[in-house]
């Protein structure tokens, strides 16, 4: 693999709360293009995992790299971050502005847009994850996938380099998390570097390339969808799969 | 002793100009309070030097904690011993001001603080700057929390005012007091003071609901 296919390294990270470690030394490189899951029980520090790349949290040890620059220092990587699009469980859509502002407000104030062309942009992307009826609405107005659906679109508008999903479908019932999944597929046929941590393994068993298994802070096994869903004989992992496929 | 609301009425128009001195003052304060609290308030919810921290906290408690009365006393008789000498205006004003900027700093903050915390990291993972995370996200949804509680501290600095009358401004208060002591006549002359007053908050608390009403074109 050379630098430019690349995209997010993740070297040795070390990340604790106060006394409680979450993260005791992951290490993890992303492709441009791949499509990476990451499951794992509550707790075990997925989404801290996440969070860290595109720092929301600060890491105690270690290095993340995007591109081949570090993330750490979280002043100086605005241009980086930009690059990285986050989708969380909460939505986090801005309730003041409308469906279409969610996306215009950020392409003008962030990348210094026309008015004009940032409403182009907005409706072509609201046309895309199917919201333009909606695009004179306010989120309060929208079901939770609607939300989500919109909040993927606001993350389109940075035209980053990679998404990261977290949760992304944990606070919607199947039915609409069905119809997010759908939108995040309709970036993998765009070829989106994505990575998504879920506990719906039903979901990206079809849509990743790779699947990574966390638990107590360490990357404990990784591989193709299949290896971890059915070959893997890792007794944590059988125990995880086992605990979530009774619950389904 | 029969009450006689005439002397009331024969001074319509010495009220009426009291109460506009009554109103400009408030109004004049109320924006200077305004500035005050935003800036203390926006600043005191972020991470900030200690030292500035603790200069902006003292300021907020020494004026919370003192009586309005004492900190107008101090400003326009106490400061001309240190070479500060103002108008009667001037100190109702920056006392007005201070007061209420340091009350409503408060409120500033907790509605600041209660944009949840998803908002501050959408903005940052989408890579607005701290500022501009200010300014388009965090602010807007704080103003509409701290509307009605600003609203109600406009009606007390209206009502606060009255003290005033003590660093000889012929407000609303004042003129009442010299109206009694021409007529003698306390009973006529404090209720009607007190129902000028009354008009006046009443009408903010009016205006207030149906700000509110129109505000509520999103819901979280």
């Amino acid at each position: 693999m050379d630098d430019l296919t690349r995209l997010v390294e993740i070297k040795d990270v070390y990340k604790s709360y106060g006394n409680l470690p979450v993260l005791r030394g992951v290490s993890l490189t992303i492709p441009k293009g791949e499509i990476l899951g990451i499951i794992g029980p509550s707790g075990s520090g997925k989404s801290t995992l996440i969070r860290c790349i595109n720092g929301l949290e600060e890491i105690q040890s270690g290095e993340i790299l995007i591109k081949g620059q570090p993330i750490s220092n979280r002043r100086e990587s605005l241009e980086i971050r930009k690059k990285i699009g986050m989708v969380f469980q909460s939505f986090n859509l801005f309730p003041h502005y409308t469906v279409l502002e969610n996306i215009t407000n950020p392409c003008r104030v962030v990348n210094g847009m026309s008015k004009k062309r940032a409403q182009e942009v907005g409706e072509s992307l609201l046309e895309k994850v199917r919201m333009q009826n909606k695009a004179h609405q306010y989120p309060g107005s929208l079901s939770g996938g609607e939300k989500q659906r919109v909040a993927i679109a606001r993350a389109l508008a940075m035209e980053p380099e990679i998404i990261l999903f977290d949760e992304p479908t944990s606070a919607l019932d199947p039915e609409l998390a069905y119809e997010v999944f759908d939108t995040i597929k309709l970036l993998a046929e765009d070829g989106m570097t994505m990575v998504i941590v879920t506990h719906q393994i039903g979901f990206i068993k079809d849509l990743t390339h790779r699947i990574v298994f966390i638990d107590e802070g360490r990357i404990c096994c990784s591989g193709s969808p299949d290896y971890i869903l059915n070959q893997s004989e890792d007794p944590r992992l059988e125990n995880f799969l086992m605990r979530i496929r009774g619950n389904l | 002793m029969e009450l006689n609301f005439d002397l009331v009425f024969n001074n319509l128009p010495l009220f009426w100009e009291a109460t506009k001195t009554t109103i400009r003052i408030t109004v004049v304060s109320f924006i200077f309070a305004l500035l005050v609290a935003f800036t203390v308030g926006v600043l005191r919810s972020f991470r900030i030097p200690r030292i500035i921290e603790l200069f902006l906290a003292s300021y907020v408690e020494l004026f919370r904690g003192s009586p309005l009365l004492i900190q107008l006393f101090f400003i326009y008789y106490g400061l001309p011993s240190v070479g500060i000498v103002m108008d009667a205006f001037t100190a109702a004003v920056i006392g007005l001001a201070l007061n209420g900027g340091a009350y409503m700093s408060e409120v500033v903050r907790a509605s600041i603080l209660s944009v949840p915390r998803g908002q501050w990291e959408a903005a940052f993972s989408l890579g607005y700057s701290k500022l501009e995370t200010v300014c388009y996200i965090i602010l807007p949804q704080a103003v509409r929390v701290a509307i009605p509680p600003l609203m109600n501290s406009f009606s007390s600095m209206l009502k606060e005012t009255s003290l005033v009358s003590v660093i000889s401004i012929t407000e609303l208060t004042r003129t009442g007091n010299l109206i009694y002591s021409r007529t003698a006549r306390p009973f006529e002359v404090y209720m009607a003071l007190g129902l000028f007053y009354f008009v006046m908050t009443f009408s903010v608390v009016l205006l207030a609901k149906q700000i509110e009403r129109r505000g509520t074109r999103w819901t979280i």
